[in-house]
């Protein structure tokens, strides 16, 4: 079965295809009943998808990022300053 | 429901479907976010008389929840007017002729034999549009081309 995996980008070239395809923002799409008009009912349905897809993904990629650095070690400035003394000598070597 | 879950069941109502002899159903095609929390699905059913049957789901997680719920849909059958390289039907253009079609585009609607009008269930008497899901929608048309009672019966709607 034929099946396409999409992440963020995937989902930012659809949506950006839409909007080439029928020089209107999402945004438009969106909000103006005149814009709406004109474009097929089944892309529309697409187009929403796509940008509902891509909000949540943003979310859960956001909040899972927020999760793992709140869950670092806090590190004191001591340790910073030995780390980045150790960067510069590997990067001069 | 969550994708593998909801795959799993589809695929075998679909092995289960008892295709009328002049129909052939095309390979389903998944568009699925990683992770897999949201998804569509496309299905498309090809009668002999250039007829066929679009089905198309958008599925969306629920907040706080690991599953998910179907969030926009649209059931189509009408002429095929549009194949691919392969001579797999694809989505048509939106002038095309049809008989019916559900669809969520700006809320629940029914079209019925003509693109317009739109009509939301306030004008749909008899009929739950919300309860029509993908395979009552596939019997509804082998009714209706086995018996060629139309789909006011098949379906069992009243428009106003």
């Amino acid at each position: 079965m034929p099946t396409t995996v999409l992440n963020l980008t995937d989902l930012d070239n659809r949506i950006r295809g839409f909007e080439q395809q029928y020089a209107v923002s999402s945004v438009d799409m969106l909000k103006e009943k005149s814009v709406r008009d004109r474009i097929p009912e089944d892309d529309i349905l697409r187009w929403e998808a796509y940008i509902y897809q891509r909000v949540q993904l943003r979310d859960m990629y956001d909040q899972l990022r927020g999760d793992y650095l709140s869950r670092l070690p806090q590190s004191d400035s001591a340790s910073d300053d030995i780390c980045r003394a150790t960067n510069q000598l590997d990067l001069v070597a | 429901m969550d994708y593998f879950a909801f795959r799993k069941t589809l695929e075998d109502q679909l092995s289960k479907l008892k295709l009328p002899h002049d129909c052939t159903a095309q390979e389903p095609s998944w568009e699925i976010t990683a992770p897999p929390y949201f998804w569509t699905l496309e299905l498309f059913f090809n009668f002999t008389d250039k007829q066929h049957i679009r089905i198309w789901e958008s599925y969306e997680k629920i907040a706080g929840l690991q599953m998910s719920r179907r969030l926009q849909w649209a059931y189509h059958y009408g002429i095929i007017t549009a194949t691919d390289d392969n001579g797999n039907t694809m989505q048509g253009s939106p002038d095309d002729p049809f008989e019916v079609r559900i669809d969520t585009c700006s809320g629940l609607h029914l079209h019925y034999q003509q693109r317009e009008p739109h009509y939301d269930q306030s004008q749909v008497a008899n009929l739950g549009l919300k309860s029509v899901d993908a395979f009552k929608f596939i019997h509804a048309v082998f009714k209706r081309r086995k018996t060629g009672q139309p789909f006011t019966k098949t379906l069992g709607f009243t428009v106003t």
